[in-house]
C-alpha cells in the first residue's frame, strides 16, 4: 500500500485531556491538546518533565496507567480507528503491531527473569502464529540493523546488557511487527554521546527504509534536528507550538520555544548568547489561570493572566498559543 | 562451586554442634539418668528385679553411663551413625523404629500443607495486588491479618472444636481409622485423607496469610514496574503477564522462605499433632517430653534436627538455580 | 525524643486505623494486666456449685472446671502471660542486637565466629528446641522462661542486625569518631546503636509475638508447669486434664482462652504495623 493510499494523517488527536486522580487532588498531565502526526512524517515533541508528553504517548495506545484518566478528547488512527474506545482483544492486537513505543530508559524495560530470545519470541507468537524459523530469522535482521549481535543478545538475560545495548534491543523488538508508528521516549538520555549518534542514525535509516512515522519525545533540542521534521512544544500539559524543525529554530513564534532557543546551545543559535528561562517550573497541583507560562513570560500581558490562549494556525503548517505570538523574536 | 562447600561444612557443623548438644542435653537432668530410668522401669512393673532394672536400663541408652564422657561421646557418635538411639522408656521399642514409623505421617502432612499455603497464598497475593484500593481488598487484607495472627495450634484447636465435637464431621484422632485394615485399598486411602484434612487445615489455614501479604506487598510494587507496562504495550495477553511476568516476579524474593520452610517441614507442630492424636514425629516429641521419656526425646531432636539442616542445605542449593540473577557466590 | 517527635508519632497511629486499633488493644490488656487484679480478687477455692456455670451478669465468661471465674482467671493471666513475653521479648533483643552489632562492626574472625554460631542457631528447629529445654529445664522463674523462649529467636535478629551494622558502618559520621580516637565498643553502643533503635523497637515487637507463640504452646502442651492462671495452662487444663473441650456446656472455657490469645496476637501485629509507619515516613500513604 503506497503511502498516498493511506490516509494523510496516522494520528488525529483531538482536544485530548488526561487526568491523574489521586486521594484529595488531581493533576491534569494533558489539557486540550490537539495534534496531527502525518504519516511517514517524523514528529518530535518537545517539553521539560512533568510537561505531559510522556502521558501523551502513552494515551496513543490507551495505555495510560491508573490513576489516570483520559477524561474527554479523541483519537483517530489511520482515520478510522477511534483509540479510545478500543477493548480488550482488539486493543491488545492493535498495541505493537500498528504502534510501538520504546519507553525512557529501557533499563528496566526487559523482564528480568527471562532472556532476551524468549521476550523477543513472545512477542511475535502473542500476536501472530508464524513460523519460528521464520521469526528467528526476522528478528536476527533486526537486531543486526541496530548493530547488536543476535547470538549473545538473545541468549542473554537482561542484567548482562549495558544501558545502550538494552536501548538498541528494546528498538528492535519495538519493530518486530512491522508497525506504522514508533514512539520514542527520551531515546537518547541516559546514553554515551557515542550511542547517542548510533541510536539517531538508526532512526533516520528506518524512516528511509521502512517507512515508519516516527515520534520522538525528548527535553533534548539537538536531536530533533538530526531525524524529525516537525516539532511539537509543549508545557504543562499543553501544546505551545507546533512548526517545522527549521520554523521553531530560527523562527520561534512562543515565548517559551523562544526562552528554550536561548537557553539551549543549539547547532544554529551563538553559544554565547545563552539565556536562561526565569522563573520555575509549573506546580502541577496548581497550574497557573490563564496561560500556564505566564509567570515566566516576558511578553505577558493581562489577557495572557486571565485566559488561555488557544491554538491557533498562524501560517502555513503552522500553530501557536500565545496571544503575542507576532511581537516574539 | 566454592559456595557449596561452604554452606555444606556449615550443615556438618550444625549437625556435629546439635550431636553434641543432644548428647549433653541429658546430662541437664538433675541426678543421674540412669537411677531415674531404673526407678522408671521398677515401678511401671517392667523390671521385677533391681538386676533386671539395671539391665535393660542399660540397654535404654545407646551409651554405658559409667564410662568416661569422651569414651561416652564416641560410642554415642558411633551409635549415632548405625541407627542406634537407645530405647524408649514408655513403651521399650527402639527409638529409630518409633521415628521410622512416624516421620512419614509428619512429612505427608506438612508437604501437603506447605504447597497448598504456598499455592493458595500466591493466587490470593497476586489477586489482591491487582485489585489495590477496592473495598474487597481493603476487607481481605484486615482478614489475612488476623488468620496469619493466630497461632497455628490454637487454629487446630478451633477446628477441633468446631469440626469434630460440634458439628462431629471429621474424625478425631489417628492417621487413620484403626478397624480397617492397611493397604492399598480404596477404603483405607479414603480413611487417610478425611484423618488428614484438618490438621493439614490448622497449618494451612494460618500459613497462607504470610504468604498472601508478601506476594501481595511485591505484587503491587512490580505492578509499578516498567517491563510491565511495556509488556502491556508489546499487547501480550494479560495471562501471560500475569504469570511469567508479575507472578514469576513476585515469587522470586519469596523463594528464599518458601526453601526454609521446606526444611522445617520435617518437624511437623508437635502440638498440632497432639490435638489431633496424628502419629507423626511430632506428637511422640511431644509425649516424650511430658512423660520424660528422655531417650526418645534425644533421639527424636536429633533426627529432627539432621533432616531439617539437611533439607534446609537442598533448598539453598537449588534455589540458586531458579534465579538467574543470583550469581553463586553471595 | 524530644515532644514533637512524641507527638507526630502520637499522630501516626492515631491516623491509621490498623495502628489505632492495635494500639486500643494493647492498651487494654497492659491496663488488665496492671489493674485487673486489684480489681478483681482471685479466689482460689474451688466452688463445685458453679462448675462450668455459663456466662451470667456475675460471671461474664463463665466459669471453670472448679467453680472459678473465668473472666478474673482471664485477667490475672494476663499479667502472666504479659511478663512472660515482655521478658522473653527483651533478652531476645538484647542477646540479638548484640551479638549482631559486634559481629557487623568488627568483622574478621570475631565477625566469622560469630556468624557461624548464628547460622547453627538458625538451622536448629526453633519450637522443638524450645520444647525439649523446657522440659530439661523445669522452672518457674519468668526471666528463665524468657531465655529459653529466646533460645533460637535472637538468631535471625543478630543476621539482620549485623547487615544493618555493614551498611552503617562506613558513614562519615562514624569515620569521624573513629577519626578522633574513640574506642570500638563506644562507637558500636553510642553511635551505632542509636540509629538503629526504631529497626530494634520493629524486632521487638516481632519478638514478643513470637514469645506468645511459643509460650502458650509450652504451657498448653503442660511441659512448664508455670501457673494455673496462664491462658495456655488454660488450655491445657479444658484439653487434657478436664476434658472440657468434650463438652458442650463447658465450651466457654475453652473460647475464653483462644479469644484472649488471637486478640493480643491482633493488637501487637496491628501496633507493629503503626511502628513500621512511625519509623518509615515513606511508607505513610
Amino acid at each position: 500500500m503506497s503511502l498516498q493510499e493511506q490516509c494523510p494523517n496516522i494520528y488525529d488527536i483531538d482536544n485530548l485531556t488526561v487526568e491523574y486522580v489521586l486521594r484529595n487532588s488531581s493533576v491534569k498531565a494533558v489539557t486540550d491538546v490537539s495534534l496531527d502526526i502525518s504519516n511517514g512524517g517524523a514528529i518530535g515533541i518537545v517539553g521539560e518533565s512533568g510537561s505531559g508528553k510522556s502521558t501523551l504517548a502513552l494515551s496513543l495506545l490507551n495505555l495510560v496507567p491508573t490513576p489516570g484518566k483520559i477524561m474527554s478528547g479523541k483519537i483517530i488512527f489511520n482515520g478510522d480507528k477511534d483509540i479510545l474506545s478500543l477493548k480488550g482483544e482488539e486493543l491488545r492486537q492493535f498495541r505493537w503491531k500498528q504502534v510501538a513505543m520504546v519507553f525512557q530508559g529501557a533499563l528496566n524495560s526487559f523482564n528480568p527473569v527471562l532472556r532476551i530470545g524468549e521476550q523477543t519470541l513472545e512477542t511475535i507468537t502473542e500476536h501472530e502464529s508464524i513460523d519460528k524459523q521464520k521469526a528467528l530469522d526476522k528478528v536476527n535482521v533486526l537486531l543486526k540493523l541496530v548493530r547488536l549481535d543476535p547470538e549473545r543478545t538473545l541468549k542473554a538475560f537482561p542484567h548482562e546488557l549495558s544501558g545502550g545495548m538494552k536501548q538498541r534491543a528494546m528498538i528492535a523488538m519495538a519493530l518486530l511487527l512491522d508497525p506504522r508508528v514508533l514512539i520514542l521516549d527520551e531515546p537518547t538520555t541516559a546514553l554515551d554521546v557515542m550511542s547517542q549518534k548510533y541510536i539517531l542514525n538508526i532512526l533516520s535509516e528506518l524512516r528511509k527504509r521502512l517507512g515508519v512515522t516516527i515520534m520522538l519525545l525528548t527535553h533534548d533540542l539537538a536531536i530533533c534536528t538530526e531525524v524529525v521534521d516537525r516539532v511539537a512544544v509543549m508545557y504543562a500539559g499543553r501544546i505551545m507550538e507546533v512548526a517545522k524543525t527549521e520554523d521553531i529554530f530560527m523562527r520561534p513564534k512562543h515565548p517559551y520555544s523562544l526562552g528554550l532557543m536561548q537557553a539551549t546551545p543549539s547547532v544554529f543559535g551563538d553559544v554565547k548568547k545563552r539565556k536562561p528561562i526565569p522563573g520555575s517550573p509549573p506546580d502541577m497541583f496548581n497550574v497557573p489561570k490563564g496561560c500556564p507560562f505566564n509567570p515566566r513570560c516576558q511578553y505577558a500581558i493581562d489577557v495572557c493572566r486571565e485566559t488561555n490562549p488557544p491554538l491557533e494556525e498562524i501560517s502555513r503548517d503552522r500553530l501557536a498559543a500565545c496571544y503575542r505570538w507576532r511581537d516574539v523574536s | 562451586m566454592k559456595w557449596i562447600y561452604r554452606r555444606a561444612i556449615l550443615a556438618l557443623l550444625s549437625i556435629s554442634f546439635t550431636v553434641a548438644l543432644t548428647f549433653f542435653l541429658i546430662r541437664l537432668m538433675p541426678g543421674n539418668p540412669m537411677d531415674y530410668y531404673i526407678q522408671i522401669l521398677m515401678r511401671s512393673g517392667r523390671a521385677r528385679t533391681i538386676e533386671e532394672a539395671i539391665a535393660r536400663a542399660k540397654s535404654l541408652m545407646p551409651v554405658n553411663m559409667n564410662d568416661p564422657i569422651w569414651k561416652q561421646l564416641l560410642d554415642y557418635i558411633a551409635g549415632v551413625l548405625h541407627g542406634d538411639l537407645g530405647r524408649s522408656i514408655s513403651s521399650f521399642t527402639p527409638v529409630s523404629e518409633i521415628i521410622v514409623k512416624s516421620l512419614p505421617w509428619t512429612v505427608f502432612i506438612s508437604s501437603i500443607a506447605l504447597t497448598l499455603s504456598f499455592t493458595i497464598g500466591t493466587i490470593m497475593g497476586l489477586v489482591l495486588a491487582y485489585k489495590r484500593g477496592t473495598k474487597f481488598e481493603g476487607f481481605s487484607v484486615a482478614a489475612l491479618t488476623i488468620f496469619g495472627a493466630i497461632p497455628n495450634y490454637i487454629m487446630a484447636l478451633i477446628l477441633f472444636y468446631v469440626l469434630t465435637i460440634v458439628y462431629p464431621i471429621l474424625p478425631m484422632r489417628g492417621g487413620y481409622d484403626s478397624l480397617i485394615p492397611v493397604g492399598l485399598t480404596f477404603e483405607f486411602i479414603v480413611s487417610v485423607i478425611t484423618h488428614a484434612i484438618l490438621p493439614v487445615a490448622s497449618y494451612v489455614l494460618t500459613d497462607f496469610a504470610g504468604w498472601a501479604l508478601g506476594i501481595r506487598a511485591m505484587a503491587t510494587t512490580i505492578l509499578g514496574e516498567d517491563y510491565v507496562t511495556v509488556a502491556k504495550a508489546r499487547g501480550l495477553k494479560e495471562s501471560r503477564i500475569v504469570t511469567n511476568y508479575v507472578g514469576r516476579n513476585s515469587i522470586l524474593p519469596q523463594f528464599t522462605g518458601l526453601v526454609l520452610s521446606i526444611g522445617f517441614l520435617f518437624g511437623g507442630s508437635p502440638l498440632v499433632e497432639t490435638i489431633f492424636t496424628y502419629p507423626g514425629i511430632g506428637r511422640f516429641f511431644a509425649s516424650a517430653v511430658s512423660a520424660r521419656d528422655y531417650p526418645l526425646l534425644q533421639g527424636l531432636f536429633l533426627v529432627l534436627s539432621i533432616t531439617v539442616i539437611s533439607a534446609n542445605l537442598i533448598a539453598d542449593i537449588l534455589y540458586t538455580r531458579i534465579d538467574p540473577r543470583v550469581k553463586v557466590g553471595d | 525524643m524530644e515532644l514533637n517527635d512524641i507527638v507526630s508519632s502520637l499522630r501516626v497511629l492515631v491516623e491509621n486505623k490498623r495502628a489505632l486499633i492495635g494500639s486500643l488493644i494493647l492498651l487494654g490488656f497492659i491496663l488488665m494486666a496492671l489493674f485487673g487484679p486489684m480489681i478483681f480478687p482471685l479466689d482460689m477455692n474451688p466452688k463445685f456449685n458453679l462448675v462450668y456455670a455459663p456466662p451470667s451478669l456475675e460471671h461474664p465468661l463463665g466459669c471453670d472446671y472448679i467453680g472459678l471465674d473465668i473472666l478474673t482467671e482471664i485477667i490475672w493471666g494476663a499479667r502472666d502471660v504479659l511478663t512472660i513475653v515482655m521478658i522473653g521479648g527483651v533478652i531476645t533483643v538484647v542477646l540479638g542486637s548484640i551479638v549482631g552489632l559486634v559481629a557487623g562492626y568488627f568483622g574478621g574472625v570475631v565477625d566469622l565466629l560469630l556468624n557461624t554460631l548464628v547460622d547453627i542457631a538458625l538451622t536448629i528447629p526453633g519450637l522443638p528446641l524450645v520444647i525439649v529445654l523446657a522440659g530439661l529445664i523445669q522452672t518457674r522463674d519468668p526471666v528463665s522462661i524468657g531465655l529459653i523462649l529466646s533460645a533460637n529467636a535472637w538468631a535471625a535478629l543478630a543476621r539482620s542486625m549485623r547487615s544493618q551494622v555493614l551498611s552503617i558502618k562506613e558513614r562519615d559520621f562514624i569515620e569521624a569518631s573513629r577519626a578522633i580516637g574513640i574506642g570500638r565498643l563506644r562507637i558500636v553502643f553510642y553511635d551505632v546503636l542509636p540509629i538503629l533503635m526504631p529497626f530494634v523497637g520493629i524486632n521487638f515487637l516481632f519478638a514478643v509475638v513470637q514469645s506468645l507463640y511459643a509460650s502458650v504452646a509450652l504451657f498448653f502442651i503442660g511441659v512448664l508447669p508455670f501457673s494455673t492462671v496462664h491462658w495456655g495452662t488454660m488450655l491445657n487444663i479444658a484439653m487434657q486434664v478436664s476434658g472440657a473441650i468434650f463438652v458442650p456446656y463447658a465450651r466457654h472455657y475453652v473460647i475464653a482462652p483462644v479469644i484472649f490469645i488471637i486478640l493480643l496476637q491482633v493488637g501487637l501485629i496491628l501496633f507493629s504495623y503503626g511502628v513500621e509507619d512511625i519509623f518509615n515516613p515513606r511508607l505513610r500513604t
